[in-house]
């Protein structure tokens, strides 16, 4: 199972990758959407956790851009983000189009949390 | 050369009340990163194989959350007329080594190591307050620290540089590839971060560029934009001391 990180701040990066690893889950980090689609044509992510706040192109970019090519459709996408979802003024159908499958807000979602939300996708895609 | 180019960030000027809510915003926004690096760093510390790691790490965050708020807390005292910034001849660069020592712990957090260094002639003294001059130069230096775009084990320089101008001494920060691009820099774009567009272009909310800009108003200086060399980064123009006159050598 092979996670990609988008995550811009470093510290927090470290946190969840050394907490993927200790799970077992493979794990590649960027911090930039342009670098991101890079890993994610390389390496084939079975899922990607993504904060919506980047240098350069923003989260949405990216999920426009990673969901306009037919291989990458049903790739899951966790939003992991420490903007509430209250505040991203993005219609239900627009995220329902995009396939976005969890939506956690960072501050408030704890390792364990994540954890099962990562646990609860590879049920369903079982 | 430094200041080849430089110019007045733009944007942030004015003192009205939705300026200061954006303030507002934006510290409160960069808040965010330091309290959740403790929430979860404080979990994986009850993993023993990580415990050292991660208990540095809940210091040097609460280090960057109080740090932010200390200088926050100065410059709102400042502008209702609590704290008066006494302006008195001192030594940038002296200014920049205390300001070094004091975000040493951020920068080992994110694998960066700071230089600090005077380009060209000496730098005589400036007329500024040591205290306000410190908080301006961390704000702006924690902005280009935590954006590091540095994903391999290198450590990424943050150079604290001052150079003598022709209309003052520039004492700034300069770093590559620290996620923002110079026209973002010196458009002030990252002044406000979300609290002006909902996905701003850069991560970091721009609260420290926002504060040391008001810090430095105080202080009769301007927030500069500038490149040095393959840097690039934003600095404080100060004038120079005239009390003294002394030659400098």
């Amino acid at each position: 199972m092979r996670i990609l990180l988008i995550e811009p701040d470093l510290v927090l990066a470290k946190t969840y990758c050394h907490t993927f690893e200790q799970n077992h889950y493979k794990v590649d980090w960027q911090n930039s959407a342009q670098k991101a689609i890079i890993t994610a044509d390389k390496n084939r992510p079975d899922i990607i956790i993504l904060e919506l706040k980047l240098a350069g192109h923003s989260g949405p970019e990216f999920l426009y851009e990673f969901r306009s090519y037919a291989d990458w459709q049903n790739v899951p996408i966790i939003i992991l983000s420490s903007i509430p979802e209250s505040e991203v003024k993005v219609s239900k159908s627009a995220w329902d189009k995009l396939n976005i499958k969890r939506y956690l807000y960072k501050p408030t979602t704890s390792l364990a949390q994540l954890l099962d939300a990562i646990d609860e996708l590879q049920l369903v895609n079982i | 050369m430094a200041g080849e180019g430089n110019y007045k960030v733009k944007g942030g000027k004015k003192d009205s009340g939705s300026d200061n809510h954006r303030l507002f915003i934006a510290l409160t926004e960069q808040l965010k990163t330091p309290l959740t690096q403790i929430a979860r760093a404080s979990e994986l510390a009850k993993t023993e194989k990580y415990q050292q790691e991660s208990l540095s790490n809940i210091e040097s965050s609460v280090k960057a959350a109080l740090n932010l708020i200390d200088n926050y807390l100065l410059n709102s005292e400042m502008k209702i007329g609590q704290q008066k910034l006494l302006l008195q001849p001192l030594s940038a660069q002296l200014v920049l080594q205390e300001a070094a020592h004091e975000l040493e712990p951020l920068a080992q957090q994110y694998n960066c190591e700071l230089v600090v260094k005077n380009i060209g002639r000496k730098c005589p003294p400036v007329m500024a307050n040591s205290e306000g001059l410190k908080a301006a130069i961390t704000s702006l230096a924690s902005v280009f620290i935590e954006s590091s775009q540095n994903l391999s084990k290198k450590k990424r320089q943050v150079n604290l540089i001052t150079q003598k101008q022709q209309d003052g001494i520039l004492a700034g920060v300069f770093s590559r590839a620290n996620g923002f691009n110079a026209k973002s820099l010196a458009d002030g774009q990252i002044l406000y971060g979300r609290a002006k567009m909902p996905f701003p272009s850069v991560s970091n909310s721009g609260a420290g560029v926002f504060i040391a800009q008001s810090l430095l108003d105080a202080l009769s200086a301007q927030l500069k934009f500038s490149r040095y060399s393959n840097l690039q980064g934003l600095g404080a123009l100060l004038p120079i001391s005239k009390q003294l006159k002394l030659k400098v050598l």
